[in-house]
C-alpha cells in the first residue's frame, strides 16, 4: 500500500514533530552532509547523496559513558549513574542503504542472543524516515551487491520524492500507524503504479545470489591473494569508522581519584593496536590479516552468523579512502565480485 | 592578616610544577628550608631532568590542573650537560603552539631555578599562584562544558 | 600538467629497472577509482609498468610506502615526497642504497600554495620536463598566509576555532598513516600503558592528540598536505603544521628534508638559542 503527501505538507507535518522529539536531517556543512538536530529553517538537500558520517552513531556513538562509579576507602565501590538517555528522535532523510544498515546492526545488539540495552533505548526511541534515492552518488554500488535503493527495510516510512509530493511506504507497524492518519493520504492506482515502476529496476543482481558467491568464492585463508591486497593499506580507520555496519567497540576506564567512568568508544580492525595482547603478542601483526578480518568479516562471517551480507554499498569507504583502496576492486580480485559488473 | 590566611590558597586552583631533581626541585626545598613562603596551589611532579618532560605531560596535566610551571637547571648547569637545551627547544614550540590556539600565556609557564635559588623559587610561586588566580575559569580543554 | 613526455619517460625508466633486476619493485601511482584519485602501486613486471600514471590525482606523499618495502625497490618521487626521503635517510629509517629514486616535477595542477620546491632535491634519475630546478640549499623565504591571518584574531576566537575544528575529528588516524614523518611502532595515542589521552572523541582528547601530532612532526614536517587531503571530516590540519613550520623557521632558521647532511631542530641545541617562552623576569636576563 502507497501513500502520499504533499512536500510542503510534509515539512509542516515535521516541523510540528519538533514539539517533544528532536529531529535530525541531513545538514549541510563544509567538509559534507552531517545528521544534525533541525531548527525548522529550509532543507538544503540539493547536492545531497549521503551523509558524510553513516547513521549508525545515532543508535551506537563513537563513544560514550556507560557508567560513573565512585570508590571510597574502605568501601566497597558504588555506581554513581546509570547515563540513559531516552529522548524521543525522527531521523529524516536517512538513505535505504544505512536503513538497512541498521537492521543489520540489530543482529548485534538487540539480537537474540544479546540485548545492548543503550542501543536498544535508543533504537525504540527513534522513528526512521528514510528518503529512497532517485540518482545515485559517483561511488554507490547497493545494487551491485543485491540492495534496492528504493527499499523501505529498516525504515519506518520511507519517502520517495515524485514531482510536487512523496510517495510513502511504511517499513514498520509504527510506520503504517503514522501513513494511515493525515496528513498522509493513501495514493491513487496511478500513483502506486509510479511506485511500482520507479521500484521496477532495483537490484542487478539478488542479494542472495551475490551472498553465496561471497561464501563460497572466497579465497582461502592463507591464500596469496591477501598478501598482494593488502600493500597499499595505510590501516588508519576511515573505511570501519565511517562504515554504517562496522560495529566493532573498546571499553575503557576513565578514572582521577576516586572516581571514574566506563567508556564505550569505537575500534576498528584496521589498527594493530585492536588485536595487540597483554603479552605483546600480535596475532594480525600486518595489514594482511587487517584486511583480511575486514573483508572476511563483511563477507564471510557475517553472513554466517546472522545469514545476511554486513555491507550496504553505500560506497563511503571507496570515496574517503586517502590511497583509493576499492573494496570493489578488491572482491573481483577475490572472485567475489561478478565480473560482467562494472566498475 | 594572619600568617596562616596568608598560606591559604588564592582559591582551590591547582598548578602543576615539574621540577627538575638536580635544580628547581632543590630550589623548592631550599625555599622551605628557608621557611620561604608560598601559596599551597601547587603540585610538584619530580623529573630526573626538564629534558624529561614531554609536551604531552603539560597537556595531559591541564586535563586536571588549571596551570602548569616546569622548570630546570639555567641553560649550562644541566646536570646531563645539555638536557635542558635540548628541552628548550621542545618548549619554544611548545609554548608558541600554545598561545596560537589561544591559550592564555600564563596557563603554561617555563622558568630555569636553581638549587641556591630558594627565594626566587617562593616568589616566583607567589606571582604565578597570583596570575593564575585572575584568569579566567580554565576549561580543561573543552571537558567542563561536556557531558 | 599531465605531460605525456614524462610519463612515458617514467614507464620507460621503470621497465628499464625491473628489467636490469636492478630493482625487484617499483612504487608509483596507478589510475584511481575515483575521480581526481590515483592509488598507489607496487609494480613487480616490466609488462605493468604501462599502467604508471603521473597526474593531478598523484597528491599522496610514497614516502610512507618505502618504511615497510622490504624488496630492493624504486619509487617515483615529487618534490614532496623527495624531501620526506631526505628525513627518514637522516632519521636512519630507510637505507639510500637500497633505494632507486626516480624524480619527476610536482604533477598537481593546484599544488599547495607556496610551495616552493616541486622538483625533487633527491634522486638517482630526475625525469626533465623544463620545470626550473630551484637552488634550494637556502631557506626557502616562505610566507604562510594562513597563519597570518589567523594570528590577527582574538585568543578567544582563536581558540573557538581551533576547539571547532578539531570537534569534527573522528580520530581514525588517517592524518598519523599517510604522514611519512609518523612512524613510530607505537604512537602515544594508542598507548595503553599509560593511557594517556582517551579513547573518547571530546575536544580534550582530540585536541590533546592534534597539538602532539603537530609538535611530534615540528622540524621534519615537509607540508606535503597529505595529513589534510586524507582527512575525511576537513579538518584543518595544516594550519597547526604551518605554524610550527613558521617557528622552526624562525627560530632555528630550519626547513626540514632539503640537505642530507641535516641535523633535524629537535636533535640538537646551540647554548645561544632564544628562549621567548620564559615570562618577564625569569632565567638570568
Amino acid at each position: 500500500m502507497i501513500y502520499q503527501i504533499r512536500k510542503d505538507d510534509f515539512l509542516s507535518w515535521l516541523k510540528k514533530q519538533r514539539e517533544g522529539k528532536k529531529v535530525l536531517v541531513p545538514t549541510r556543512k563544509e567538509e559534507g552532509y552531517l545528521f544534525l538536530p533541525w531548527v525548522g529553517d529550509e532543507l538544503d538537500l540539493r547536492e545531497y547523496t549521503n551523509t558524510l558520517k553513516p547513521v549508525k552513531d545515532v543508535f551506537f556513538p563513537q563513544w560514550e559513558t556507560l557508567i560513573r562509579y565512585r570508590v571510597e576507602k574502605e568501601k566497597s565501590g558504588e555506581i554513581v549513574e546509570e547515563t540513559s538517555r531516552t529522548e524521543p528522535l525522527i531521523l529524516f532523510g536517512v538513505r535505504p542503504c544505512d536503513a538497512k544498515s541498521i537492521k543489520l546492526l540489530d543482529n548485534v545488539f538487540d539480537g537474540e542472543k544479546y540485548k545492548d540495552p543503550y542501543y536498544c533505548q535508543r533504537r525504540k526511541n527513534t522513528l526512521i524516515i528514510s528518503l529512497g534515492c532517485r540518482e545515485l552518488g559517483p561511488t554507490c554500488f547497493c545494487q551491485n551487491i543485491g540492495i534496492n535503493p528504493l527499499s523501505s527495510e529498516g525504515s519506518d516510512i520511507l519517502l520517495v520524492e515524485f514531482e510536487d509530493r512523496y510517495l510513502a511506504q511504511s517499513g514498520s507497524d509504527t510506520g503504517l500507524e503514522i501513513l494511515e492518519q493525515a496528513p498522509f493520504t493513501p495514493a491513487e492506482s496511478k500513483e502506486q503504479k509510479i511506485f511500482d515502476e520507479l521500484n521496477g529496476n532495483p537490484a542487478r543482481l539478488n542479494e542472495a545470489e551475490f551472498r553465496s558467491l561471497a561464501l563460497n568464492n572466497m579465497p582461502d585463508f592463507n591464500d596469496s591473494v591477501w598478501e598482494k591486497l593488502y600493500q597499499k593499506c595505510l590501516n588508519c580507520g576511515i573505511c570501519t569508522y565511517l562504515c554504517p555496519t562496522c560495529h566493532c567497540f573498546d571499553i575503557s576506564e576513565m578514572t582521577l581519584d576516586s572516581e571514574g567512568k566506563r567508556v564505550r568508544s569505537w575500534d576498528s580492525c584496521m589498527y594493530s593496536s585492536f588485536t595487540l595482547h597483554g603479552s605483546g603478542h600480535n596475532p594480525r601483526p600486518t595489514g594482511k590479516e587487517r584486511i583480511r578480518q575486514r573483508i572476511m568479516h563483511k563477507f564471510n562471517y557475517f553472513p554466517q552468523n546472522y545469514g545476511v551480507i554486513a555491507c550496504v554499498g553505500c560506497g563511503r569507504c571507496v570515496a574517503e579512502c586517502p590511497v583509493n583502496f576499492d573494496v570493489r576492486e578488491a572482491l573481483k580480485l577475490l572472485g567475489v565480485w561478478k565480473d560482467d559488473l562494472q566498475l | 592578616m594572619n600568617a596562616k590566611d596568608e598560606m591559604d590558597a588564592k582559591d582551590d586552583r591547582k598548578i602543576v610544577a615539574f621540577l627538575c631533581n638536580w635544580c628547581s626541585y632543590a630550589g623548592a626545598d631550599l625555599a622551605g628550608i628557608s621557611r620561604f613562603q608560598y601559596p599551597p596551589n601547587i603540585r610538584v611532579v619530580r623529573v630526573p631532568c626538564s629534558g624529561r618532560v614531554d609536551p604531552l605531560f603539560i597537556l595531559i596535566a591541564l586535563k586536571n590542573a588549571d596551570a602548569v610551571l616546569t622548570s630546570g637547571c639555567h641553560p649550562g648547569d644541566c646536570h646531563y650537560t645539555s638536557g635542558n637545551l635540548v628541552a628548550r627547544r621542545k618548549f619554544s614550540l611548545l609554548k608558541s603552539l600554545l598561545d596560537f590556539v589561544g591559550v592564555e600565556p600564563e596557563r603554561v609557564q617555563f622558568d630555569w631555578i636553581s638549587a641556591a635559588e630558594g627565594n626566587r623559587f617562593a616568589a616566583r610561586i607567589n606571582t604565578l599562584t597570583d596570575q593564575v588566580s585572575k584568569l579566567g575559569v580554565w576549561d580543561r580543554w573543552g571537558s567542563v562544558v561536556d557531558d | 600538467m599531465t605531460d605525456t613526455n614524462t610519463l612515458s619517460k617514467i614507464q620507460e625508466k621503470a621497465r628499464r629497472l625491473l628489467e636490469d633486476g636492478k630493482v625487484e619493485v617499483v612504487i608509483g601511482f596507478a589510475a584511481g577509482t575515483v575521480p581526481g584519485k590515483s592509488t598507489p602501486s607496487f609494480i613487480s613486471a616490466k609488462e605493468d609498468c604501462e599502467s604508471l600514471v603521473w597526474d593531478n590525482g598523484c597528491s599522496l606523499n610514497l614516502a610512507k610506502y618505502v618504511l615497510k618495502e622490504k624488496r630492493k625497490a624504486a619509487i617515483i618521487v615529487k618534490g614532496c615526497d623527495s624531501r620526506s626521503l631526505v628525513n627518514l635517510i637522516t632519521e636512519n629509517q630507510i637505507k639510500r642504497e637500497n633505494l632507486y629514486i626516480i624524480g619527476a616535477a610536482c604533477p598537481l595542477s593546484a599544488s599547495c600554495a607556496g610551495c616552493q620546491v616541486k622538483v625533487p632535491v633527491i634522486y638517482d634519475e630526475l625525469i626533465e620536463d623544463g620545470s626550473e630546478i630551484r637552488e634550494v640549499s637556502t631557506i626557502a623565504e616562505r610566507r604562510y598566509d594562513d597563519v597570518l591571518e589567523f594570528e590577527k584574531l582574538s585568543a578567544e576566537e582563536r581558540k573557538a576555532y581551533v576547539y571547532g575544528e578539531v570537534s569534527k575529528c573522528i580520530r581514525c588516524y588517517a592524518c598519523r598513516n599517510v604522514c611519512p614523518a609518523c612512524y613510530c611502532k607505537e604512537c602515544f595515542a594508542e598507548k595503553s600503558l599509560p593511557q594517556w589521552i582517551g579513547k573518547t572523541t571530546d575536544i580534550g582528547d582530540n585536541l590533546i592528540f592534534h597539538l602532539i601530532r603537530a609538535l611530534h612532526v615540528a622540524g621534519r614536517c615537509v607540508d606535503c598536505g597529505s595529513c589534510q587531503r586524507a582527512c575525511p571530516m576537513g579538518v584543518n590540519l595544516r594550519l597547526l603544521n604551518h605554524k610550527l613550520l613558521m617557528e622552526v623557521g624562525s627560530l632555528y632558521q630550519f626547513e626540514a628534508g632539503l640537505k642530507e647532511d641535516q641535523i633535524l631542530p629537535l636533535n640538537t641545541y646551540q647554548y645561544d638559542d632564544p628562549q621567548p617562552f620564559l615570562a618577564k623576569g625569569g632565567g638570568h636576563e
